[in-house]
């Protein structure tokens, strides 16, 4: 049972694993709203992650400028994984 | 090769656990929106049941305006995304063309930007139009967010309506609206209610639009939430009672139309 999990069902689902793996990733990249309830980036700077950073930038800070520099380094890194997503999604649709 | 009862056992309780795992967190805001503030700093387990934190939550903030707000911009925004995504699915299942995997590619990497990426564009946009704090505002949003969900989970419940049922339509005189609103429509409604369903979960869900482009008219229950995060502490007792009250009612209306909403995700999307 076990080994037929392992060595046969686990290899079949390899593939939507990776998917799930990277759409996470791209979507916990974003993590906002739970910071802004819980510790609103605090203490410090402990807790601020690239979203909560800009939203502090823009909204807060009114700094226009380094919120859209940091905005570009968001859209980057979640290009790395949104390329192989795609690609591995496009793989299987059928038009 | 079949399962003995043993393992049919250890199967059931490691869903449950896992189960359990998942609710536990809704399960302890629910027991500390019953806790006073003391008892819910404390590690003690036994606590007096209380409503206190419910009553202090009504008294200070209009739970039923966010309500409203959030009825609004959930099914207006479902609404908007379903009047698009209808027409594009149907061109994109029944008329494809060399472009049409790309076009459709190219909309579900839109859902790949991180939203904050073009929050400050979006803030602007927003505040020289005047929509900043306006429901119209939010629902265009919200509209625009679910729409490559939408047109997607469209686009594979028409796929398998067989091209031959529009064609007889077209053979008895269907115009094109007719055969989308006649044929298509009832043939894949379950598909469709699915979809909107769960467009409309996700914009009850969302939080990070909400936040920050409403303050006071226009704030659905998202931001009825973060009023009771303060910044000298937080009262956890009447931060979970508002955020109960917030999940509420999605709850509820999750809980009546589970049926519909897996059925709809397993059949189609999904594959």
């Amino acid at each position: 049972m076990f080994a037929q999990f392992f060595f046969i069902t686990l290899p079949h689902l390899s593939r939507a694993i990776g998917v799930v793996i990277m759409i996470e990733t791209i979507f916990l990249l974003t993590v906002f709203a739970e910071i802004f309830v819980t510790t609103s980036g605090g203490p410090g700077n402990a807790t601020t992650n690239l979203a909560f950073l800009i939203y502090a930038r823009a909204l807060l800070q009114y700094d226009i400028g380094g919120a859209s520099a940091g905005g570009v380094v968001a859209i980057i890194l979640a290009n790395i994984v949104a390329f192989f997503l795609v690609r591995s999604i496009a793989h299987r649709l059928e038009v | 090769m079949k399962a003995t009862p043993l393992q049919r056992l250890l199967a059931t309780v490691f869903g449950w656990i896992v189960a359990l795992l998942l609710f536990f967190p809704i399960a302890w805001m629910i027991l500390t929106s019953f806790k006073s503030e003391r008892d819910a700093i404390s590690s003690h387990l036994v606590f007096d049941p209380t409503f206190e934190s419910y009553h202090e939550v009504f008294a200070r903030a209009d739970y039923l305006t966010f309500a409203l707000n959030s009825i609004i911009v959930s099914v207006g925004g479902t609404a908007l995304a379903l009047l698009f995504a209808i027409p594009a699915a149907y061109a994109m299942a029944f008329h494809p063309t060399h472009r049409t995997r790309g076009t459709l590619l190219w909309m579900l990497s839109t859902k790949m930007l991180p939203p904050v990426c073009v929050l400050v564009p979006i803030y602007l946009l927003f505040r020289t139009a005047g929509l900043l704090d306006t429901t119209s505002g939010l629902v265009m949003i919200y509209a625009l967010m679910n729409l490559p969900i939408v047109v997607w989970m469209l686009f594979t419940f028409y796929k398998e309506v067989p091209n031959e049922i529009l064609e007889a339509g077209r053979m008895d005189g269907a115009k094109t609206a007719g055969e989308v609103w006649f044929l298509l429509l009832p043939l894949t409604l379950p598909g469709v209610a699915s979809t909107g369903l769960l467009s409309l979960i996700l914009c009850w869900n969302e939080a990070f639009w909400s936040l920050n482009l409403t303050s006071a008219s226009a704030a659905p229950l998202t931001a009825f939430i973060a009023s009771f995060s303060s910044p000298e502490g937080l009262f956890f007792a009447k931060l979970s009672a508002a955020s109960t009250m917030a999940v509420a009612p999605i709850l509820v209306f999750g809980w009546f139309s589970q049926r519909q909403l897996v059925q709809g995700l397993t059949f189609g999307a999904v594959k």
